[in-house]
């Protein structure tokens, strides 16, 4: 049976160096996930990962199960080592990582020529999507992050921020205007139905 | 449903988050309906459809191998750190202990030095600058707003007994012998540590507040100055003028090594 996450944390707490292990592969993803989301830059990803785990193992104290789960937990101290980073970052110029259109992958050298197209058309989707989200402004973006990408529900994305929860639709009801804005005209109709159409006059 | 309430509900219909079937199919139909609702319908659909391929293309994105390893590295740091300070803690706290204990020893042999030599230094006089309190030699001086508490006489038979004793005779000293007045006042005239008296003042004996038994245990002690409600002056027994009832009156109020009062006098 795959023990909880509580259940790894009060293991760890007693120095069980393989549950602070497990735990830390089940939770570390979403959490750099996140924080690369929130910066753009693998590096502050890498940094605030690291910085959520060494406070969870120093002091965890601070997590209250009855307030909401560990990983809300942990994705909180990551927005504000997230806050943090973007408020420092405010006055200077990001030096941005290598492009991340090779990021979603090189592709492949065998794969035909519509294929590639394919690829490179979605490459440039996600890129743009991606982009957009980043040039929101941080309130609209972690919402964006936690409910359009990691799936949270409207009260989990409330705990993290620790706002009402009433807040989450309204801000990301405006981010979700403020993206159709920056997105690229190209990118607005699915790529899916100019395709079918393409075929349907074929 | 109109535009402006399809707008609110446009994130949800298109996301497919919980939301209740009528308000659904209401907002599918404005949709089909409205044209620009359903453009917004359209395109809010095709961002989640970006979401969807950031969120599948980020799916497999982890942290660095050597992110665990540092944090593996610091997580047993932080264990043995751990580990060292229960191992260390222990003697510590006896040490602590032991201090403490050493301590303790050190006031006692202190408090024993001074009870040693108590009795054979002259006793000195320490009036506070305002002369309400004197303090014999040692004791500790008291605040002078604590008397009210310290100076209520205890209602006792001996007390009202002796009391009653002292009613009577006013210049008569009381038994000599085993009598905490004579004890306080010994201790008074033989030193000479008490306030003096101003020269308008005049006092009544001592009159003992605690039964004789208890009051034989008196030693040392210290009298401080008080106020006390004139009707005071009745429950040892003395006369009261009437006329004078709300003012209240001074008393001299001797009180123990152990914080009781043993005495008291009255001023007038």
């Amino acid at each position: 049976m795959t023990p909880s996450d509580d259940e790894l944390l009060q293991q760890m707490k007693t120095g069980d160096e393989n549950a602070f292990t497990t735990l830390y592969r089940r939770r570390q993803g979403g959490v750099y996930r996140f924080a690369l989301q929130m910066s753009g830059s693998k590096p502050i990803a890498e940094d605030i990962t690291q910085e959520v785990f060494l406070a969870l193992m120093r002091d965890s104290r601070g997590y209250d199960p009855s307030r909401g789960s560990l990983a809300g937990y942990l994705y909180g101290i990551a927005r504000n080592h997230v806050m943090r980073h973007l408020e420092q970052d405010r006055f200077h110029d990001p030096i941005r990582d290598e492009p991340q259109a090779s990021e979603a992958g090189t592709p492949h050298p065998l794969v035909s020529p519509e294929d590639l197209l394919d690829d490179l058309a979605r490459r440039e989707k996600i890129e743009s999507v991606r982009q957009a989200v980043l040039a929101l402004p941080a309130r609209y973006r972690e919402v964006v992050v936690l409910c359009d990408l990691h799936e949270m529900s409207y009260v989990e994305a409330a705990g993290v921020i620790g706002c009402p929860v009433g807040t989450i639709p309204s801000r990301l009801h405006r981010a979700h205007n403020l993206l159709i804005q920056k997105l690229p005209h190209g990118i607005r109709p699915s790529s899916a139905s100019s395709k079918m159409n393409a075929r349907c006059f074929v | 449903m109109n535009c402006q309430a399809f707008q609110s509900i446009v994130h949800d219909l298109a996301s497919s988050r919980p939301m209740e079937t009528p308000t659904r199919l209401s907002g599918l139909a404005h949709a089909k309906m409205c044209r620009g609702c359903g453009a917004r319908l359209e395109e809010e659909q095709n961002l989640l459809a970006g979401f969807r391929a950031v969120v599948a293309n980020d799916a497999k994105k982890e942290a660095a191998p050597r992110v665990e390893s540092e944090l593996r590295k610091a997580f047993l740091r932080q264990r043995n750190i751990s580990l060292q300070h229960s191992m260390v803690s222990s003697p510590t706290l006896a040490w602590h202990w032991r201090r403490r204990a050493l301590a303790m020893c050190a006031l006692a042999a202190a408090l024993a030095l001074v009870a040693w030599i108590w009795p054979r230094t002259p006793i000195s006089r320490h009036a506070e600058p305002t002369g309400s309190v004197v303090s014999v030699p040692g004791a500790v001086h008291e605040d002078s707003s604590r008397p009210a508490v310290t100076a209520v006489p205890p209602v006792s038979k001996g007390g009202a007994r002796l009391a009653a004793r002292s009613k009577v005779s006013r210049t008569r000293p009381l038994s000599r012998h085993n009598s905490v007045a004579h004890r306080a006042r010994r201790a008074v005239d033989d030193s000479q540590t008490v306030a003096d008296l101003s020269e308008t003042e005049t006092a009544t004996d001592f009159l003992p507040l605690l039964l004789v038994d208890a009051a034989n245990e008196f030693e040392r002690g210290q009298v401080v100055r008080v106020e006390l409600p004139r009707s005071a002056l009745i429950s040892f027994g003395l006369p009261m003028n009437e006329e004078r009832s709300r003012e209240p009156i001074k008393a001299d109020v001797l009180l123990g090594e152990d914080g009781l009062a043993r005495a008291v006098r009255f001023i007038q």
